[in-house]
């Protein structure tokens, strides 16, 4: 099946900026989200994103097709998120007001939650790698193997990590249970 | 259907890209197992939360800012004049013309503009001074001057003119690269993209060695930019305070991986904060005293201490209060390369610069032997029983030197004669694990030092390689990647992609879990694999902003010794 991005890609490559503000119209939101969930930090999500775009234009150019176009904005965004980090000079990435970390390093949840937020407390409580394979799967609705692609590691890796976050929830939400009950 | 076939068919039905065939028989079959159905409503479940979790991070897309579409204009410029091109040497000699053809805007409120700015302006600064000392004025309007194209490779001669100007181009991304190619060499940074980018060569001309910094290349590669691709690392340092001196390698320098001299960072150590992941956590932190840097790291066989070889000497510190008092094993020479205890932790033996190895009593802290040897030495090991010094000399040869005839006097008790092979001692002190750059293993009986067995790993430089404690298993570490084989037939049981060059490998006590660190232009890391049974994964537990030195597991726990090149010692905990 044809790209739906690809014509819009191919018109940035000839320098019509309405291709890049209908891009982003399309992508943006979600873009910006996954930006989000690498950074945590929303103002420096928005900036990086105006980067992606850029990047996006200047590499249009040579954009062959070999990806969905949503894969390699996405890939763009992984890259230049990695970067700003850097540039923050490797400030650890602040844990989710709503989670709290125990002297022994587990995790715990704050009290008072339903069960849908309960659940989605549990999911930010998950190490960054299974939490956003969880969602370039989900979200993004990657393949595996585009998924791995985009993270650098092989597809086998993609799967362990959705079978360990599984894992994890799980267990969360057991523990949660049991402290209820208790 | 085993699990391992559901699993497969379940991601895939998960993602949609089931073929509609197969996604009807998979729905038959899901029609038939409650159990499996059960499943998938759950991952569902977990599909519904994590969508909901993801949308609600944003609630309005933000416009696109103006300065966004002035930087799109700057980028524009070469189609506005009608010279837009497809072709890479044409593109090429665009965005160079692009560089030139700009004009100063106004600053973007940008905080990265910033901080590449402060880095532009120490490359300008020394640039600067450069060509001002050789009484060259910078040329008025043209920032970047002299373009040629020569072989596929432009050359560029750099010509700042002030710094605000330097200021308002950092922000543009062509010259943050060209800044940054000048602040640190780039060439392996392009090597290692995934999409082969041309480069371009930029040329300090003239270029005086005015400072001491005499390894300072004079004409270095950057990727052309044109890609969207991660910039290198900025890595700003002060020209005018470097003492960097070279490792005196250069006798054996087709051997060793790249010798590279870190420059003195403008920032203090006390400012690098790693990033540490789980399933990792620090239990202890120290910093070697007196300002001295770690370059290599070994825990002793009784978990009691750790060593830590430094430009002093060598420190040994107490393994469960590292940050304690330490002890340092002065040494005369300019630093300590290689450290290695006995087996029964009583002996350390100690390679320095000047290739003078030194015998400890790590009790008493005297020294007890003391030698000096050309050619090179390294790659210091015990046997197992401390019976012999295992070391690889640049005259290509393995040598075993027997310790109870006293290392003064002793000749190698085996020599083997391998070309370009360093050499690993099995623990049961039996074989020889000789490996190469070409990536070929030759397993040898150290004591008569006829081949055993070989297996080859095609293609690959092996940087590092490591034995499990129990012997049944050996890593090799590349330039890309590291695998696990079985250690005496050599068949392939596990394997992991690398950020860069391998630079340490060390398995823990029961041989589940395997550490590497490892170096590219891009990113300092250490990696851990998880070997058990149907658990297997590797993950990034530890970055750094610079070089780690090699991890190093405890000899009977979990716990994971990494030094860094700024003196830092972090000892964690790693769970399974």
């Amino acid at each position: 099946m044809t790209d739906p991005d690809l014509q819009l890609v191919k018109a940035m490559a000839n320098r019509d900026v309405h291709a890049l503000d209908e891009l982003y119209a399309r992508h943006g939101r979600s873009i910006l989200s996954y930006l989000i969930g690498l950074l945590n930090d929303r103002p420096l999500a928005e900036e990086v994103l105006q980067d992606v775009m850029l990047a996006a234009w200047r590499g249009a150019e040579q954009f062959r097709g070999d990806s969905q176009v949503r894969t390699w904005l996405l890939a763009i965004a992984r890259l230049q998120a990695l970067s700003a980090l850097r540039q923050r000079k490797f400030t650890p990435i602040p844990i989710a007001d709503d989670v709290a970390v125990d002297d022994t390093g587990q995790f715990k949840i704050v009290e008072g939650y339903t069960e849908q937020e309960m659940m989605q407390a549990a999911l930010r409580q998950l190490p960054n790698d299974q939490k956003e394979t969880l969602e370039l799967i989900f979200y993004h609705e990657l393949s595996g193997i585009e998924a791995a692609e985009i993270l650098g590691v092989a597809p086998g890796t993609v799967k362990s990590r959705l079978n360990r976050a599984k894992t994890t929830l799980r267990r969360l939400l057991q523990r949660k249970e049991i402290d209820h009950e208790s | 259907m085993n699990r391992k076939a559901w699993e497969e068919l379940l991601l895939l039905y998960l993602t949609g890209t089931l073929s509609p065939e197969d996604r009807a028989d998979f729905e038959r079959f899901l029609a038939e197992n409650p159990i499996h159905r059960a499943e998938l409503d759950e991952w569902r479940e977990l599909a519904e939360v994590v969508r909901t979790e993801a949308n609600s991070r944003v609630d309005q897309l933000p416009a696109l800012t103006p300065a966004f579409y002035q930087r799109l204009q700057a980028q524009s410029k070469p189609s506005l004049n009608g010279s837009h091109s497809t072709h890479p040497q044409e593109r090429k000699i665009m965005n160079i013309a692009q560089i030139q053809a700009f004009e100063p805007h106004e600053k973007p409120k940008s905080s990265r503009s910033i901080t590449l700015a402060a880095a532009l302006l120490a490359v300008i600064g020394f640039a600067s001074a450069l060509l001002f000392a050789n009484g060259q004025r910078p040329d008025g309007d043209s920032f970047l001057s002299g373009v040629q194209i020569q072989s596929g490779t432009a050359t560029l001669t750099f010509t700042p003119t002030s710094v605000s100007e330097a200021e308002t181009r950092a922000a543009l991304d062509p010259i943050y690269l060209t800044a940054t190619a000048m602040v640190g060499d780039a060439t392996q940074f392009a090597a290692e993209s995934a999409t082969p980018l041309p480069t371009f060569t930029l040329t300090f001309t003239p270029t005086p060695v005015p400072f001491s910094q005499t390894s300072l290349p004079s004409t270095v590669e950057a990727p052309l930019i044109s890609d969207p691709v991660a910039v290198p690392t900025i890595v700003p340092f002060d020209m005018q305070s470097s003492t960097a001196t070279p490792i005196p390698w250069s006798a054996d320098a087709t051997m060793l991986p790249p010798t590279i001299v870190p420059p003195i960072m403008s920032i203090t150590p006390s400012q690098i904060t790693p990033i540490i992941s789980f399933p990792a956590r620090v239990v202890q932190e120290m910093q070697l005293p007196t300002g001295d840097a770690s370059r290599a790291i070994a825990w002793s066989p009784d978990g009691e201490s750790i060593a830590v070889a430094g430009y002093q000497g060598t420190w040994m510190l107490n393994a469960g209060h590292i940050s304690g008092a330490a002890r340092l094993f002065a040494d005369n020479g300019p630093g300590v390369l290689e450290i290695a205890f006995s087996d029964d932790s009583a002996l350390l033996a100690t390679l320095n610069a000047e290739q003078t190895l030194r015998i400890w009593d790590v009790q008493a802290g005297i020294q007890l032997a003391e030698m000096w040897q050309s050619p090179l030495w390294d790659d210091l090991q015990f046997s197992a029983d401390g019976q012999y010094l295992i070391s690889k000399n640049s005259d290509q040869k393995i040598n075993l030197t027997d310790m109870r005839e006293g290392i003064l006097n002793a000749e190698p008790l085996t020599s083997a004669d391998l070309n370009g092979y360093y050499a690993l001692l099995s623990p049961d002190g039996e074989t020889l694990a000789a490996y190469n750059n070409d990536g070929s293993v030759l397993l040898l009986n150290s004591e008569t030092a006829e081949a055993t067995g070989n297996f080859d790993w095609p293609s690959n430089f092996i940087r590092q390689a490591a034995y499990s404690k129990d012997g049944q298993q050996l890593a090799l570490g590349g330039d890309k990647e590291v695998i696990v084989v079985n250690a005496t037939g050599g068949g392939y049981q596990n394997s992991m992609s690398t950020l860069g060059m391998v630079t340490g490998l060390s398995f823990n006590y029961d041989g589940t879990m395997l550490a590497a660190s490892m170096r590219s232009d891009k990113i300092q890391s250490l990696w851990l694999m998880n070997m058990i049974p149907d658990d297997t994964f590797y993950t990034a537990i530890f970055v750094y902003d610079l070089p780690l030195v090699n991890p190093v597991f405890s000899p009977t726990g979990n716990q994971l010794a990494v030094g860094t090149e700024d003196g830092r010692l972090f000892i964690l905990e790693v769970t399974q």
